[in-house]
C-alpha cells in the first residue's frame, strides 16, 4: 500500500512537472512570437515611411523643375532660393529612406532605390547646369537645353523608377503585413494555449489537493480505528494480566494458608510429644533405676538422646517452614496491598530510611549519603520506605571486606517516571544472578549472612504494585547499583487500575 | 463452676482433626469439662444445629473454623445467625486467617468473638487455654 502511494505520488509529481514545463514553453514561445510581431509591425510602418520619404524626394524634384522653369522663363531670381533648397532636402529624404530600407534587411531592394537616387541626382545636375548657365549670362543656351528632350526624358525616367520602387515597396509592405497577421494569429493561439494550460494545471492541482485531502482523511480514519482497536486490545490484555496476577496471588495465599493447617498440627503434636516425653522420662529413670540391662539401656538412650534429637530437628524444620509460608503469605498480600498516594519529599524520606539503618551502618563501618536532591513524587509512603529501607539494609549487609562501605543514593525524574538508584561498593551480584535475586527464597553469592531470600522479592513486588520495577547493575566484584523506576504520580496508575476493573 | 454453665455444650466445627484434638486438649487443660461435640464439615454441623429438636437441647456455644471443605465458615455463620433460635448461641470464630476484611465480615454477620489461631504452638496452646478460662465464666442464654 505504501509502495503504491509512493508510485502515485511520483507520477503526480512528474505530471505536474511536465505541465509546468509546457506552460513555461508556451510563455517563452509567446514572448518570442510577440517580439517578432512587434518587429513586423515596426517594419510595416518603416516600409510606409520609406515610401513616404521617396515620394517626398520625387515631389522635391518636381518642385525643383518648376522653380527652374520659373527662373528661366521669368528670369526672376526669387525662384533661385526655393530651387537651391530642394536638392539637399531631397537627398536627405532619400538617405533616410535608404537607412530605413537597410534596417529592414532582406526583402528590401536597395539597388532599385539607389537607381532612383542616381537618376534624381542626374536630374538635379541637369537642372543645376541650366540654372548655372543662365546665371552666367548664357540664358539662351540654358533655354535650348530646357526645350530639348533631355530634361523631359530624365523626368520620365525618374517618374518610372519611382513608380517601380513604389510597387516594390507596396509588395514588401503587403508581404510584411501577411507575416504580421500570421504572427498575430500565432500569438493569440499561443495565448489561448497558455490560458488552457494554466486552467488544466490549476484543475490538476485542485484535483490532486482534493485527492490528497480525501486520502488523508481516510488515513486518519484508519489510524483512529487502528488506535481504538489497539487500545481495546491493550485494555483486554491488561485485564487478562491483572486477572492472572490476582489468581496467582490468591493461589499463593491459599497455598500458604492451607499449608499452615497441617503445619500447626505437626508443631502442636510435636510439642505434645515433647511434653509426653518429658513426663515419661523422670518416671522411667525412677523405675528403671540404674539397671544396666541392654533393653533398658537402649530405652534410656532413646529417652535421653534420640527422642530429644528428633524433636529438635522436627521443630527447627517446622519453624523454618513456618517462616517460608509466612514469607509467601506476606508477598501475596503485598501484591494486593492498598496504596495511599500522597506527595512525598523523597530526600526527606531517604534521610529517615538512612537513619533507621544507621546502627547497622555504624556496626559495619559504612556510610550512606544522598547525592544531590531526589525528585519529588506522588507515591505510597509506607511502600517507598520499605523499598528504600530494604535496599539500604542489603547494601549495609553485603559489604566487601576489602574496603569501607560507601552507599550513595541518587535519583532523577525523566518524563512521567522517577528513577532512584542505590549504589554500593560492596561485594556485588554475579551477572547470572541479576534476575534470580528478585525471586522468593533466592540468594546470591557466599551464604555467610543470615537471611531467607525474601527482602528483594518483597521490594520487587512493591515496586511492581506501584506500576514500577527494579533491576540491578553489577559486575559481581566492585559493588552494585539497584535501580528502582516508579511512575512520578501513583494516582495515574491507580486510576488506570480502577478503569480497567 | 456452676451447674448452668456445666450444662452448656460446646459445638466445634473444625475439619482438621488434629486442630480439633489440640483445641480440645487445651480447653480441658484450662479446666473446662463441658461436653464437646465435634463436626468435621459444615453440612453435618448445620444439620445438627438447625435440627427440628433444637429447642429441647441445652444451651450451646459454637467454635467455628472458617476453612471447611464443603462450605465456607462465613456461610455457616450466616445460617446460624439467621436462625431465630440458634442465633442466640455465642459463636467464636477460631481460624488461621488474620485478614482484616474477613474479620470485619465475621463481626458484621454476627460473630461474637474472633480469634486468630497463632501458628506458634505455645501461643496457640496459651490462647486456647485462655479461651477455656473465658468459656468457664461466659453466660450463655438458655434455648427456649
Amino acid at each position: 500500500m505504501h509502495q503504491t502511494r509512493k508510485k502515485i505520488w511520483s507520477l503526480t509529481t512528474a505530471l505536474a512537472a511536465v505541465g509546468a514545463l509546457a506552460l513555461i514553453g508556451i510563455i517563452y514561445g509567446a514572448s518570442l512570437v510577440s517580439g517578432r510581431t512587434e518587429q513586423l509591425a515596426t517594419s510595416v510602418a518603416d516600409v510606409g515611411l520609406a515610401e513616404l520619404k521617396m515620394n517626398r524626394a520625387f515631389t522635391l524634384v518636381l518642385e525643383a523643375e518648376s522653380s527652374q522653369r520659373g527662373y528661366l522663363l521669368a528670369n526672376d531670381a526669387g525662384y533661385l532660393d526655393p530651387f537651391r533648397a530642394t536638392r539637399p532636402r531631397a537627398e536627405r529624404n532619400l538617405a533616410e529612406a535608404e537607412a530605413i530600407l537597410q534596417r529592414l534587411g532582406p526583402g528590401a531592394d536597395l539597388a532599385s532605390l539607389t537607381a532612383v537616387r542616381e537618376k534624381i541626382a542626374e536630374k538635379f545636375s541637369e537642372l543645376e547646369r541650366t540654372v548655372t548657365l543662365a546665371q552666367s549670362g548664357r540664358r539662351d543656351e540654358a533655354m535650348t537645353i530646357m526645350r530639348g528632350n533631355l530634361g523631359r526624358d530624365l523626368m520620365t525616367q525618374v517618374r518610372d523608377l519611382v513608380a517601380q520602387e513604389q510597387t516594390a515597396l507596396g509588395a514588401l509592405r503587403n508581404l510584411r503585413l501577411v507575416e504580421l497577421r500570421d504572427s498575430a494569429a500565432t500569438l493569440s493561439q499561443l495565448s489561448a494555449l497558455g490560458v488552457a494550460a494554466v486552467l488544466v494545471l490549476a484543475l490538476f492541482a485542485v484535483s490532486q489537493l482534493a485527492r490528497q485531502a480525501r486520502s488523508l482523511a481516510l488515513a486518519q480514519q484508519q489510524l483512529a480505528s487502528a488506535n481504538d482497536a489497539l487500545e481495546h486490545r491493550v485494555t483486554e490484555r491488561t485485564r487478562d494480566l491483572r486477572r492472572a496476577n490476582e489468581e496467582l496471588q490468591r493461589y499463593a495465599y491459599i497455598v500458604s494458608h492451607d499449608l499452615r493447617a497441617p503445619l500447626v498440627n505437626i508443631i502442636g503434636f510435636t510439642r505434645e510429644l515433647e511434653t509426653a516425653a518429658q513426663c515419661v522420662a523422670p518416671v522411667f529413670e525412677r523405675l528403671a533405676d540404674a539397671s544396666e540391662e541392654a533393653d533398658v539401656a537402649e530405652a534410656r538412650r532413646a529417652l535421653r538422646e534420640d527422642i530429644p534429637e528428633a524433636l529438635k530437628f522436627i521443630q527447627s524444620s517446622t519453624g523454618r517452614m513456618d517462616g517460608l509460608i509466612a514469607a509467601i503469605l506476606q508477598l501475596s498480600r503485598l501484591g494486593a496491598v492498598a496504596l495511599h498516594p500522597e506527595p512525598l519529599d523523597l530526600t526527606a524520606l531517604a534521610r529517615e530510611c538512612i537513619a533507621s539503618v544507621q546502627h547497622r551502618l555504624n556496626d559495619a563501618d559504612a556510610s550512606a549519603v544522598i547525592d544531590g536532591d531526589l525528585p519529588a513524587l506522588v507515591g505510597d509512603r509506607a511502600a517507598l520506605s520499605q523499598i528504600l529501607g530494604n535496599l539500604l539494609d542489603n547494601a549495609a549487609k553485603y559489604l566487601s571486606d576489602s574496603r569501607p562501605g560507601r552507599i550513595i543514593l541518587r535519583g532523577r525524574a525523566s518524563g512521567s517516571r522517577v528513577r532512584i538508584e542505590v549504589e554500593d561498593n560492596g561485594r556485588g551480584v554475579a551477572p547470572r544472578d541479576h534476575q534470580r535475586i528478585f525471586e522468593l527464597f533466592r540468594r546470591s553469592g557466599k551464604q555467610d549472612k543470615p537471611g531467607d531470600g525474601i527482602g528483594l522479592a518483597h521490594v520487587r513486588t512493591l515496586a511492581r504494585r506501584m506500576g514500577g520495577d527494579i533491576e540491578v547493575r553489577s559486575d559481581g566484584v566492585s559493588g552494585s547499583v539497584f535501580v528502582v523506576t516508579l511512575p512520578a504520580d501513583l494516582r495515574g496508575v491507580l486510576s488506570a487500575e480502577t478503569r480497567n476493573e | 463452676m456452676n451447674e448452668r454453665i456445666k450444662a452448656v455444650s460446646i459445638v466445634m466445627i473444625e475439619d482438621d482433626e488434629g486442630h480439633a484434638r489440640l483445641i480440645e486438649k487445651n480447653i480441658r487443660r484450662a479446666g473446662v469439662h463441658n461436653e464437646i461435640i465435634t463436626f468435621g464439615n459444615g453440612a453435618d454441623a448445620l444439620a445438627y444445629l438447625l435440627d427440628a429438636d433444637k429447642t429441647r437441647r441445652g444451651p450451646l456455644l459454637i467454635l467455628l473454623d472458617l476453612n471447611l471443605p464443603d462450605m465456607t465458615g462465613i456461610d455457616i455463620l450466616a445460617r446460624i445467625k439467621s436462625d431465630e433460635v440458634v442465633k442466640r448461641s455465642p459463636v467464636i470464630v477460631l481460624t488461621t486467617t488474620d485478614d482484616r476484611r474477613e474479620i470485619q465480615k465475621c463481626y458484621d454477620i454476627g460473630a461474637n468473638v474472633y480469634i486468630t489461631k497463632p501458628v506458634d504452638y505455645d501461643s496457640f496452646a496459651n490462647a486456647i487455654r485462655q479461651l477455656g478460662l473465658f468459656l468457664s465464666v461466659i453466660q450463655v442464654p438458655e434455648i427456649a
